[in-house]
This record gives C-alpha cells, sequence and structure tokens, in this order.
C-alpha cells in the first residue's frame, strides 16, 4: 500500500502536565473521507492541533506524504496542503469576506481560485464587501470552509462544521465537504454529531479520554447503532437525529 | 475598513487647512511656531508606533532607540560629511531600519509583554551606547550641529519654511501611511493583530510580516528622530530613553491608536499641553498622567477612536480587535507563539 497522506504515529500531547493524548495513531489516505468522533474532551480537535503545529506534540510522528512535520511550524504545515476549518469558525471578524479569502490565498494559486469558490458559493459573492464578523453563523461556515479552501489543500481538517447551525444549513454545509471530497481533496472530519458524519464519512476512528477506541469502516458502523452509543457513551434514544 | 465617507474627507480637509494656516494662527494663540512644529514631527513619530500597536498588535515600547537613532544619524551625518537636508533625513531614516534590523531578530521570538520589555532593554542598549561613546557623540552633554542648506537650492530652511518643509514630509507619512493600512500587506498585519493564532494556520509566516512592519515603523521612527534632530539642532542621549518611548506610546493611545489621526490628535494633546501646562504649573506631569489615566479607563480607543465610535453609522463597527480560538487553550498558545 503506498503512503498514507497524512500518517499520525503514537501521538502524546501534553497541557502543561496533563497528558491529553495518549498514543494516539491513525491514517488518512489520499482523496479519503475520514471521521473522528467522539464526546467532547475526548482529544479530537487537540488531534488537531496536533497535526498542524499549533500545539506540539510530546512525541509521536505526524507525516504529510511521507514527509515528517512534527515540531514544524503551523505556516509551514498549512503551506505544505493543510486546510483547517477551526470548531466555531473563527473569522477575521474586522476584515471582509473577501479580504478573508485573499488572505488564505496568499499567492498560492491552483485548480481552487477565489473566482471558482465564489461560484460554489454564490451566498458569498454577494457578502463579499461585508464584514465577517457581520455573517449569520451558517455563512461563517461557508466562508470558513471557502477559506480553506482557496489554499488548494490536498487535506482538509474540519472541526465541528455543524456545531450550532439550523439542520438545513448543515445540510448545506455537508453538501459542500461532499463536492471537495469528489473533488478529490482528503478530509479528516472531526464530529460530535456521529450520524452526520459515518453517512458521508469512508472510515471512522473514535476518541475516548485521548485515545482511539475503535477504528472502523464508516458504513458499518453506521448501521450498528447500539455500537455506536455504546464507544460514544450515549444512550440508543439520544443518537437519533 | 470602512470608506471613510463624504465627511471624513471634508474633516481631513479641513485639518490640513488648519496646518496649514498654523504659521499665522500659532501667534494669537500664544504657540510659538517650533511648538506646532514639534506637534507635527511626535505625530510622526507616533504614527510609526501606530502601525505597531494599533495595526499589528505589538507594542513598541523602546520605539525611542530608532527615534534617537535618526536623530543622531542625521547629526552625525552633517558633523561628519556636511550632508545636505534632504541627505541628512535619509540617513536618519536607514539608522532607524539599521537599528530595527539589528534587534528585530530577537524581538520577533516574544509577544505581548515580553516583546515590549525585550525591546526597552535594547532600546537602551543603544541609550548608553550614545551616552558612553563620548569622543563620537559627546556622551552625556550631547552635540550640537547646524541645519543644512537645502540641496541643490542652498536655501536654509527657517521658521515658517521649517515648519512647512515638516508639515510635507508629515503629509508624506499619512499618504503612504493610509495606502498602506489599506494595501493586502496592511490587511494581514490587521489580520495578525486580531489573531495571529489563526494567521499562522492559514499559512502565513507571521513573524516575517511583523519583521517587515516593525522596519517599516522603524523607518518612520528614524525619519521623525531626524526631523527633530534639524529642529532643535542638537541630539542627546534622552531621546534614545525608555521615558521618551513612553511619551511617544502615550500619544498614540491618548490620540486613539488603531486610528489614522489619532496619533496626531494625541501629539496635539501631549505637546500643547505640556507646553502651557509646565509654564502654569511646577507639577505640570500630574495633570497629564491624569489625563492618560482617564483615558485608558474610559476611552480605551483613546479620544479620536471614541469620537469616530460616537459618529451616526459606526456605531456597530466592527474593531479589528484581538481575540481568541475556543481550542486554543492558553497554555499551548504559549507554547507555540514561540
Amino acid at each position: 500500500m503506498s503512503e498514507p497522506l497524512l500518517r499520525v504515529e503514537n501521538l502524546n500531547t501534553y497541557y502543561g502536565k496533563s497528558h491529553i493524548l495518549h498514543d494516539v495513531s491513525f491514517e488518512v489516505g489520499k482523496g479519503e473521507l475520514v471521521a473522528l468522533l467522539g464526546l467532547n474532551g475526548a482529544g479530537k480537535t487537540t488531534t488537531m492541533r496536533s497535526i498542524l503545529g499549533l500545539t506540539r506534540p510530546r512525541s509521536g510522528q505526524v507525516a504529510l506524504d511521507g514527509v515528517s512535520v512534527a515540531g514544524s511550524p503551523p505556516h509551514r504545515i498549512a503551506r505544505m496542503g493543510v486546510g483547517y476549518v477551526p470548531e466555531g469558525r473563527r473569522m477575521f471578524a474586522g476584515l471582509t469576506v473577501l479580504e478573508n479569502l485573499q488572505l488564505a490565498e496568499n499567492g498560492r494559486k491552483g485548480d481552487w481560485s477565489i473566482e471558482r469558490v465564489l461560484q460554489h458559493l454564490p451566498k458569498l459573492r454577494e457578502l463579499s464587501g461585508r464584514k465577517a464578523g457581520r455573517l449569520s453563523g451558517g455563512e461563517q461556515e461557508m466562508l470558513a470552509i471557502g477559506r480553506a479552501i482557496v489554499s488548494n489543500p490536498t487535506l482538509m481538517l474540519i472541526d465541528e462544521a455543524s456545531q450550532g447551525l439550523a439542520p438545513l444549513i448543515v445540510q448545506e454545509v455537508y453538501r459542500l465537504i461532499e463536492e471537495l471530497k469528489q473533488d478529490g481533496v482528503a478530509i479528516l472530519l472531526v464530529e460530535q454529531n456521529a450520524l452526520l458524519a459515518l453517512k458521508i464519512a469512508d472510515r471512522a476512528y473514535v476518541m475516548d479520554e485521548g485515545r482511539i477506541v475503535y477504528h472502523g469502516d464508516a458504513a458499518a458502523l453506521l448501521k450498528d447503532r447500539e455500537r455506536i452509543a455504546d464507544l460514544m457513551g450515549l444512550n440508543a434514544g439520544e443518537l437519533a437525529s | 475598513m470602512k470608506p471613510i465617507g463624504i465627511w471624513g474627507w471634508v474633516a481631513t480637509a479641513i485639518l490640513f487647512v488648519l496646518l496649514l494656516l498654523a504659521p499665522q494662527l500659532a501667534p494669537r494663540l500664544h504657540l510659538a511656531l517650533t511648538i506646532c512644529t514639534d506637534v507635527l514631527l511626535f505625530a510622526i513619530a507616533a504614527m510609526a508606533v501606530n502601525l505597531l500597536l494599533g495595526y499589528t498588535g505589538v507594542l513598541p515600547f523602546g520605539n525611542a532607540a530608532f527615534f534617537g537613532l535618526g536623530a543622531y544619524g542625521a547629526g552625525l551625518s552633517i558633523q561628519n560629511f556636511h550632508v545636505g537636508f534632504i541627505t541628512s533625513l535619509v540617513i536618519g531614516t536607514l539608522a532607524g531600519v539599521v537599528g530595527a534590523v539589528l534587534i528585530g531578530p530577537f524581538l520577533l521570538r516574544r509577544r505581548g509583554i515580553y516583546f515590549a520589555l525585550l525591546m526597552i532593554a535594547f532600546g537602551q542598549v543603544f541609550y548608553f551606547i550614545a551616552y558612553r561613546f563620548t569622543n563620537i557623540t559627546g556622551g552625556e552633554d550631547g552635540m550640537n550641529f547646524t541645519r543644512p542648506p537645502l540641496e541643490g537650492l542652498g536655501i536654509h530652511l527657517q521658521d515658517a519654511g521649517f515648519y512647512y518643509a515638516i508639515l510635507l514630509i508629515f503629509t508624506l507619512v499619512v499618504v503612504g501611511f493610509w495606502l498602506l493600512v489599506r494595501s493586502p500587506f496592511g490587511r494581514t498585519l490587521v489580520a495578525i493583530k486580531q489573531n495571529e493564532v489563526r494567521a499562522r494556520y492559514l499559512g502565513l509566516n507571521t513573524d516575517r510580516f511583523i519583521f517587515v512592519a516593525l522596519m517599516i515603523s522603524a523607518a518612520i521612527e528614524g525619519l521623525a528622530g531626524a526631523c527633530y534632530g534639524l529642529s532643535i539642532m542638537f541630539a542627546y542621549p534622552l531621546l534614545l530613553d525608555w521615558h521618551q518611548s513612553g511619551d511617544i506610546v502615550l500619544m498614540t493611545i491618548l490620540g486613539g491608536a488603531g486610528t489614522i489621526f489619532g496619533p496626531l490628535v494625541g501629539a496635539i494633546i501631549y505637546v500643547i499641553g505640556e507646553d502651557i501646562l509646565s509654564t502654569a504649573l511646577p507639577w505640570w506631569q500630574i495633570p497629564l498622567g491624569a489625563l492618560f489615566v482617564a483615558c485608558v479607563l474610559g476611552f480605551p480607543k483613546g479620544l479620536l477612536g471614541t469620537a469616530l465610535d460616537l459618529l451616526p453609522g459606526r456605531k456597530n463597527r466592527i474593531e479589528p480587535g484581538h481575540d481568541l480560538d475556543f481550542a486554543a487553550p492558553i497554555i499551548a498558545d504559549r507554547e507555540t507563539t514561540r
């Protein structure tokens, strides 16, 4: 098997003295959509931050296309083709929609130009002169994803894309994620809403207390609701979405 | 950034008419023209601070090092090489840039209060160099020099002529600053001010942007210092001192960091306030200090920043202030800001 796009091996990350990630290992193949599931506090976001270099792992390996990046500064990792859509969207509120996109493009040309992103997200074109701080939650999520796309990533890390959004908007966001996948972009999708993510994912990992506790085929897991409920520490009833 | 609109242009036009008429108006207000020149000089110096503090989010609490280097650069080049007016200003500007190139790589390793403290420390190094190397700088006594004639024309700029030369420089700096903060580079600085971590994961080498901003700021600061040297025809170590830095930072905050004309407003209040109060009261620093405290507590955006917010239609202005990522524990940020 060829080298996966992202290979994380025995990652151990600490915040001060607290040991957050315990030997976390997983892979994302080229063009694959992998869901990383788990409850609040399971370590999903810390895993993403460790991959991006925002939090330096104490030990373990992160390799992008076979090149080790653990310990590299975030801007270098981003320039190697990793796009990040952070939890809670996090735009530059004082800049306009267009300026947010230009900032992310930053001279990197590729298949995805700002023009093409705006074609896919016509709503953003209408709002391109507006300050990002004045967008609705759904619009901000679109912009956050658009911002990650214009950097032409080969791997997108998407953190809690559905959080705080109305169901209709969530559908729209997820449609966009599927489009990206069809375009050949590999995606690591972090979600608390397991059923939502499993519907579009190829494979899934489940985290609990900083460890990977399950790994398997997403479609198979989706059929086994009791298993999901068990892994996520929920009652089966609570899963209904 | 919001287009400033018709009233913004009108206010700017009125401001420049007043600045043009200052040599006529000042005597009626019992102000010396040199005070008006000082206002413009320190407004330029405070704009240099504003670029870093108001638009990039780092506090240059050692900016006077560049200011003093500008004054010494101009003075030493006049004394030793008999250069002309414009050349001395160019050399003073470059002296500031050289200072930034020397200390920048060290400053960039830190952010926030550590950046400010480290910059004070490096600034004091320049102060002690000027203080110690008596045979070059005149040490504590400082160094006198004459204001050289304008290149080509051989004109000696005096009084109103000198004021207008400084006003021209001030205008050029304002226009350059305005273009800079609207450029993609300037917008990137605002993004870094708002959230540096976020800018980094978008692939921006924020260290490099801050370094360039520091050099531009040092160039402006050096230019202001060179103008000041030519104004008083004197350079002395206290120009490099952290007290001087503090005064310039104070003007910036008083007027409003993050606005184009805030530094000018701060310089007007500080320089004229100092002039009036210091002749009237022996303890003139106290009311000025009280104003500063009131400003920081009551108008954190400065006098101009607060006034602009009160204008209709700007109430809900979104500030390029600092904010944090949800998923960014403070400890983690400390590890990554490096």
